[in-house]
């Protein structure tokens, strides 16, 4: 087993145009593979580091928005997106939750809160 | 208790908090969805096509759209034709519309395989999970049995009305 499959690199795969376009056109490709009907982004925290190893980046959560954006415009409109979050918004680059996130709005069509973060695991 | 009452009480207390986010407040044309909330609820304003899908009435586009508190009944309103157009725009979800989801884990395959999931229970399961690699791509948490786990719930979902997201990246450890 690779020791490195645990490491999430979300923030290295949305961090600029080229790692996002070839991100979103593996992730279309799995979504035709599999005749899925939607996509759930699980990334637990963009702008945090969350578990160690894991990348991250204080610019991940625009670049976050960047990437949803070219995820909706190449999945079929008929795909859902879905996105698991933390209680809090996401982390802007100063570190602080974002004061406005209505972009993230008109892309994802559910988001599932992690109320038990309040709790563990962070 | 009724057995969906704990997940419909979860479920419309996110409904609720969808219907406040500004995003929803936009006009929709109409979507289609699963049959279950209408199976549940006699939603009389849904009619099951050929197919067993449900098209839903909403307002026309630039059509005034109030988002309603989730579990009352929307106004009547002419049905909308079916888009099952691939080229039809995306249109987002309605925040009145009800829905039971579940993650379904690749570490569960052994013990509960898709085959014995009661489909009926659900409305969308997320198959849990593929992991973004360095290279941008995806791999699985278990690249063994995941992608034939995920095959097979995609046809039993499908088969059962129901729908699959693909879930990527989750936390480490939870399996």
């Amino acid at each position: 087993m690779d020791l490195n499959s645990h490491i999430r690199y979300f923030s290295s795969a949305v961090a600029n145009q080229q790692s996002r376009a070839t991100f979103v056109k593996n992730i279309v490709t799995l979504y035709q593979t599999f005749n899925l009907d939607g996509i759930d982004i699980d990334w637990e925290y963009p702008g945090r580091q969350g578990a160690p190893g894991n990348k991250w980046h204080p610019s991940d959560a625009d670049n976050f928005l960047l990437f949803l954006q070219l995820l909706r415009s190449l999945l079929p409109p008929t795909a859902r997106i879905s996105a698991a979050v933390d209680t809090t918004t996401f982390t802007a680059s100063d570190g602080k939750p974002m004061t406005d996130v209505s972009k993230f709005g008109q892309l994802l069509d559910w988001v599932l809160i992690m109320n038990y973060d309040v709790w563990g695991c962070k | 208790m009724p057995p969906y009452a704990a997940a419909t009480v979860l479920f419309s207390l996110l409904g609720f908090v969808l219907s406040l986010s500004p995003f929803y407040l936009g006009d929709f044309q109409s979507k289609q969805h699963s049959g279950r909330q209408a199976e549940r609820e006699g939603n009389p304003f849904q009619t099951p096509d050929k197919t067993g899908n449900v098209l839903l009435a909403v307002p026309e586009r630039n059509q005034a759209f109030l988002p309603v508190e989730a579990g009352s009944v929307p106004p009547p309103i002419d049905p909308a034709p079916a888009t099952e157009n691939s080229s039809a725009p995306y249109v987002a979800i309605p925040p009145s519309e009800r829905l039971v989801m579940a993650y379904y884990p690749d570490w569960v395959g052994g013990t509960f395989p898709p085959e014995k999931i009661d489909f009926k229970r659900f409305d969308w399961i997320d198959f849990a999970f593929a992991v973004p690699d360095a290279s941008y791509g995806l791999t699985w948490d278990d690249a063994k049995n995941a992608p034939d786990l995920l095959r097979r719930l995609v046809v039993e979902a499908h088969a059962n009305g129901a729908k699959v997201k693909l879930s990527l990246g989750g936390w480490t450890g939870s399996k």
